[in-house]
């Protein structure tokens, strides 16, 4: 059973080199222990995808390090990486018709050797990782023809298949629909949770982030503006700093975590006259 | 364990195809000599004397000497074209990429010219530096082609075809410039016009030994590292998530491609679209596992263009047409087919 390896990212500086005018990481800090879950927050630009793309060592900054429980990341091995980071993207666009078995097979790659077929430890690691993100009937339907929340599955499941320590995600619900959102959501919380994976997330979306992490990041601008539980850093004037708008934070009616609501100018409906669509009827006629 | 079974099966098959093509093709011709003659005749030269002689000198002279270079040329070309367009298609991601279409072929030939012009006594292994030259080029062309046809980490279909038609074009207008302007060129063109058409010129052993085992060790490279060619399967990125060392990778596989079509390219010229067919058609059977692909192209192709080359030498015999004629006219309204067909899928 794999067990979370911790994150340590210490002062990290990054700028694409050609047009370095403006970094796109100022100086992150970010420790996350092994088992936790992290989203990342900010709007477009602010430095989501980077980070994550440095956690992995595919960036290497300027400034600063990385670590991987104690070693080095630009240290290690592409392969060493890879098994034991893995990464769920937005989408995969597959060219060719390969079932969803053959698909979530691709996260052995970094277990297998060139002209070694597949052991029976990898056919366990594909069978527990279909079950787990319950694709099992779909297991010999090509992965071209399934709904994109069924995709997003098994692009998880092919993370899971390469049995990770760590797990990144780049706005993995990002393309889906609500209960798709919801479905590929829990099943990441149900990794962090049995198999103690470590998490780090990029999200888009505030309200999936402050029901399912428990720890959240926000960035502004490639620097780290808040890091705490969703009720120290969901706050709807931390939000109108980093994003510029009006919103006011009310608890959820169930889970009690912050849910932002977005607020229209004059707090009724875009559309509308000054009166919301409910008082309408209920006013008096006559 | 299902799986491989599955590949010794469609190996043994494929195997059998590749006997049985390459046999059809000796024994047709002008003088026609049953294949059963053929084995004892290439058993006698394995083992002399392991079997009583049933044959005239003439008929060996004809096997040996004639008949045989050229299949077992037409063989290397097959393979190697159809190896090349498993190893292009999985790297760009696209399924219509292919040596020809692509103009790693163009890149080649022109390679291949510019080695001819060096003066006669410029030599590698006294192999002469058409093959050299062939491979240079065939690299550049590639390279040329993958960079101008990226768009933002992908290779649409439609910028590739682009970009592979512009290339080509330039290319093939260079080569036409030289022989315009070249009366060493011009000496030589018969085999010149044979060259661009696609014809198998091989007439000795000798020319094929560097180009035999060029194209073994490009598709035995190639089986090598088929499975990451699966990883690519998921693009760049999604290669380098699973541990490829991406740019590195990607060398090795546009360089053992440029390889592979130069082997082919130096002993017949232009032959298009075997790239293109053969993967195709085999990945319709087995499933898009480049690790199954890359051995059963090597087969099929091989035995595909052995049966192509017989039917050019045959077909309006005496008269033999290149081999290259017969390929484009079964393999362009075949990639037009595709074209149509995917068209939805790749948003023209």
């Amino acid at each position: 059973m794999p067990v979370g390896t911790g994150v340590r990212i210490c002062g990290v500086s990054f700028a694409y080199p050609p047009q370095a005018r403006r970094a796109v990481l100022e100086d992150v800090s970010l420790d996350v222990g092994p088992g936790e879950m992290v989203a990342l927050l900010g709007p477009n630009g602010s430095g989501k995808t980077t980070l994550l793309r440095v956690i992995l060592g595919l960036l290497r900054p300027q400034q600063g390090e990385v670590f991987l429980d104690s070693h080095r990341v630009a240290a290690v091995p592409r392969r060493r990486i890879a098994q034991q980071v893995a990464v769920v993207p937005q989408q995969f666009h597959m060219p060719f018709a390969f079932t969803v078995e053959e698909v979530v097979m691709l996260g052995r790659t970094p277990h297998l050797r060139p002209l070694v077929e597949e052991g029976p430890a990898d056919r366990d690691a594909v069978r527990a990782a279909l079950d787990l993100a319950g694709l099992a009937p779909l297991a010999g339907r090509p992965f071209n023809e399934l709904s994109g929340g069924e995709r997003q599955r098994v692009i998880v499941a092919l993370a899971l298949a390469q049995e990770p320590r760590v797990l990144l995600l780049d706005e993995p619900v990002a393309h889906l629909d609500i209960h798709q959102q919801v479905e590929v959501l829990e099943l990441v919380s149900r990794l962090n949770r049995e198999r103690g994976v470590t998490v780090v997330a990029a999200m888009h979306d505030l309200n999936l982030a402050s029901l399912y992490f428990r720890r959240l990041l926000l960035l502004r601008r490639g620097r780290v503006f808040a890091d705490g539980e969703p009720g120290q850093v969901i706050t709807a004037d931390n939000l109108e700093q980093v994003f510029g708008a009006r919103v006011e934070v009310v608890p959820h009616p169930t889970a009690g975590v912050p849910y932002v609501v977005m607020m229209p100018r004059n707090g009724t409906p875009g559309w509308g006259d000054g009166l919301a669509p409910g008082r309408q009827n209920t006013a008096p006629v006559g | 364990m299902a799986r491989r079974y599955r590949l010794a099966a469609v190996l043994v098959t494929l195997l059998l195809f590749l006997a049985v093509a390459m046999l059809l093709a000796a024994a047709i011709g002008a003088v026609a000599i049953p294949p059963a003659r053929i084995l004892g005749i290439v058993a006698h030269r394995l083992a002399p004397s392991a079997l009583s002689i049933s044959w005239s000198p003439s008929e060996e002279a004809i096997i040996m000497d004639v008949r045989l270079v050229r299949v077992v040329g037409a063989v290397v070309v097959g393979s190697s074209l159809a190896v090349a367009g498993v190893l292009f298609q999985g790297l760009l991601r696209n399924p219509m990429a292919d040596p020809y279409i692509i103009g790693t072929s163009a890149g080649a030939a022109l390679g291949a010219t510019l080695a001819l012009l060096l003066p006669a006594g410029v030599a590698v292994l006294g192999f002469g530096l058409v093959p050299v030259g062939a491979f240079w080029g065939a690299l550049a062309a590639v390279l040329l082609v993958y960079n101008l046809a990226r768009v933002g980490g992908r290779t649409p279909v439609v910028s590739m075809l682009l970009a592979g038609f512009a290339v080509s074009s330039v290319l093939a207008a260079i080569m036409s410039f030289l022989l315009a302007v070249n009366g060493q060129l011009q000496e030589k063109l018969p085999s010149v016009f044979n060259f661009l058409l696609g014809g198998i010129a091989v007439s000795r052993w000798s020319q094929l030994a560097l180009v035999l085992p060029l194209g073994v060790a490009g598709v035995a490279l190639a089986r090598y590292f088929s499975y990451h060619l699966n990883a690519f399967s998921l693009g760049e990125e999604g290669a380098a998530y699973l541990g490829i060392n991406v740019e590195r990778e990607k060398l090795l596989v546009l360089g053992v491609g440029s390889l592979l079509t130069a082997a082919a390219v130096s002993i017949s010229g232009l032959v298009g679209f075997v790239g293109l067919v053969v993967p195709h058609a085999l990945r319709l059977v087995l499933g898009p596992d480049h690790r199954m692909l890359v051995p059963a192209a090597a087969l099929a192709g091989g035995g595909f263009l052995a049966l192509a080359d017989l039917l050019a030498r045959t077909l309006l015999s005496p008269t033999e047409l290149p081999v290259g004629v017969l390929t484009a006219l079964l393999g362009g309204p075949f990639f037009i087919y595709l074209i149509r067909r995917t068209r939805r899928e790749y948003a023209f």
